[in-house]
């Protein structure tokens, strides 16, 4: 049975001056799965994340990294086990590609926070999973969206994390890049990793992630494989009408597409 | 294009710098509007015979060359630092007003009499001007904490906002004082790095140096903070505690140069800028960086102002402006 290497259970948010909230969200993931945050805009799911990555403390619940209360561990030894990537990862500083990714080492390293050999290599190491070994002289400001998404993917890695947190890591990406972006996590997760990722991509989710947590309006809908996530049914529910929904032709998983059809209606609340 | 920073890396640059920043320290205290009979000075330090020359050398010269050196490269990293926290390459203490709130406390001191008070090697400069700029960066601190976050704009309002309250209050102080005091006031305006002997330099360094010590032990920090705020925390970074550290830092350091030599604008402007160009974005190297050409270069024009008019003296103040203003100007237009 695979191991809970982050627990989230019960957690409240509630920003100031802000009434919306989030409610009793439980979260877990395991060692070796993808898990998917999946659902409509303002729904929560960075929210959740940053709670996840103890960016933003709950107003109750508890969260477990590794076995531990998060918040009886330091922010190094947190970093040490736990990755996160924020949306939008920018800078008004011109550093480059090289030294971004070496920063993804601070929590490993003490004093002033120098490179030795072995740190170095693993640089590489990250720079050529996310295919960016070319970029590494390059200043990291003048890149594309995508690029820019691959270097910070690269830099988290640096930290050699267990568990990965992504807020919608793949958004400015080509089809191709973010296709061998979910490939470099298949492979993570089977060397034992946990991945949470937010996306809006339905298709990449279905296809790459082992489980979906749908939410909506602050709280969890529905949790479990894509297969009983991605139907018509579930996803109307939570995102309202214009997604219809297939079998894909060559795999076993199911497949959105926008429906061609005039919206039905506006969406029930129920 | 900057490479990874290895401590072999570090150290060159740093001697690079240091090297330069020596020259200049050396050679200052000899060149001046009147002219040193060396080998009276070095036989007058060295035996003890009293000359005048010695005296202006050791009293006059070196403490000025030593001040200039400290406040230039105080300006500096105070700049480079605040210029990542508040992620706004334009920011710095004279731009943002800390400067100004420290003018206001130390025009207090100067020229209203229930103020002005001795307490050991300190005067009551130093506490208001302290007390000026802590309020002023107290104020940028709480803007910077707005749960939305704020923009670069919101920060350089802000700046002109405590500038023109500042102004306001050094009127207010000017049109109530007594008019005898006011070209003192006016030559403390205007930054100036003349002092005698070494007493106004050591009762500096209690705020100057834990001030410098608090922002250079988050240079690391501060690369991770050039990321955001979230993306610094992913990396475990403490980030609410070097922001502290940092605004408080900066605040007893800029205090500390503000209180004996005015404030001097655009030093913390041009220098982490130059330093940047010239050796990249690692502040592990831009903020001792910034201090060793900060330094320097602040001695430097303190040069020219007590040359250029000779028999008479020009404030550096002056000087550190009109080199400013256009670069200000330029990264202005360049982020167009």
């Amino acid at each position: 049975m695979a191991q809970d290497l982050l627990k989230l259970s019960k957690v409240t948010f509630r920003y100031p001056d802000n009434p919306w909230k989030l409610d009793q969200c439980s979260l877990s993931l395991k060692a070796g799965e993808i898990k998917a945050i999946i659902g409509p805009n303002g729904s929560g799911k960075s929210t959740l994340l940053k709670l996840a990555a103890h960016v933003i403390k709950p107003g109750s619940g508890t969260i477990f990294l590794d076995g531990r209360e998060i918040t009886t561990i330091s922010n190094r030894q947190r970093a040490r086990v736990l990755g996160y990537l924020p949306q939008h990862v920018q800078t008004h500083l011109d550093y480059t590609v090289g030294e971004v990714v070496s920063m993804g080492r601070f929590a490993r390293l003490r004093g002033a926070g120098f490179l030795d050999a072995g740190d170095l290599a693993i640089v590489e190491k990250c720079l050529e999973q996310t295919r960016t070994s070319h970029l590494k002289d390059r200043s990291f400001s003048n890149l594309s969206g995508g690029e820019r998404q691959r270097v910070v993917l690269a830099s988290v890695l640096a930290q050699e994390p267990r568990v990965l947190l992504l807020d919608e890591p793949t958004s400015a990406m080509d089809m191709h890049h973010e296709v061998s972006f979910f490939h470099l996590l298949t492979g993570l997760v089977r060397e034992g990793m946990a991945v949470g990722v937010v996306t809006h991509d339905l298709n990449i989710a279905s296809v790459f992630a082992h489980a979906l947590t749908l939410m909506h309006d602050g709280v969890i809908v529905e949790e479990g494989p894509p297969k009983q996530i991605i139907t018509a049914k579930v996803l109307r529910e939570a995102y309202g009408p214009g997604i219809e929904v297939v079998e894909h032709p060559t795999m076993d998983t199911p497949m959105v597409f926008p429906s061609p059809k005039e919206s039905m209606g506006s969406r029930e609340n129920s | 294009m900057t490479k990874i920073l290895t401590p072999q890396r570090f150290w060159a640059i740093m001697a690079a710098y240091g090297i330069g920043a020596a020259v200049i320290f050396i050679t200052a205290p000899f060149v001046g509007g009147e002219h040193l009979n060396m080998g009276q000075v070095l036989n007058s330090l060295v035996h003890g015979t009293p000359s005048v020359d010695a005296d202006i050398f050791l009293y006059h010269r070196l403490p000025r060359v030593l001040l200039g050196f400290f406040v230039g490269g105080t300006l500096g990293v105070v700049g480079a630092a605040l210029q990542v926290v508040l992620k706004n390459v334009l920011a710095e203490p004279y731009i943002l007003g800390i400067a100004g709130g420290g003018a206001v406390g130390a025009v207090a001191a100067i020229s209203i009499p229930g103020l002005f008070f001795h307490f050991g090697p300190f005067t009551s400069i130093q506490f208001l001007s302290l007390a000026g700029c802590l309020f002023c960066i107290g104020g940028l601190y709480w803007l910077a904490q707005r749960p939305s976050g704020i923009s670069m704009n919101t920060i350089l309002l802000a700046g002109v906002t405590f500038n023109i309250l500042c102004s306001a209050a050094i009127l207010l102080i000017r049109y109530l004082v007594n008019p005898h005091q006011l070209v003192a006031m006016d030559r403390w305006m205007m930054g100036g790095l003349d002092v005698v002997g070494y007493g106004d330099l050591i009762s500096l360094l209690p705020f100057l140096i834990p001030g410098l010590v608090m922002v250079f032990i988050q240079a690391n920090s501060l690369n991770q903070l050039a990321f955001g705020e979230d993306m610094a925390h992913g990396r475990g970074v403490d980030v609410r505690n070097v922001q502290r550290m940092v605004f408080l830092g900066t605040g007893l350091a800029t205090a500390a140069a503000v209180s004996l030599a005015g404030p001097i604008g655009f030093v913390g402007l041009v220098i982490p800028h130059a330093v940047r160009r010239l050796s990249g974005y690692d502040h592990r190297v831009v903020l001792p960086a910034s201090f060793l050409l900060g330094g320097g270069v602040l001695t430097l024009c303190d040069l020219v102002a007590r040359t250029a008019v000779h028999p008479t003296e020009m404030p550096v103040g002056i000087i550190t402006a009109m080199i400013g203003g256009p670069v200000f100007l330029k990264i202005l237009l360049a982020r167009k």
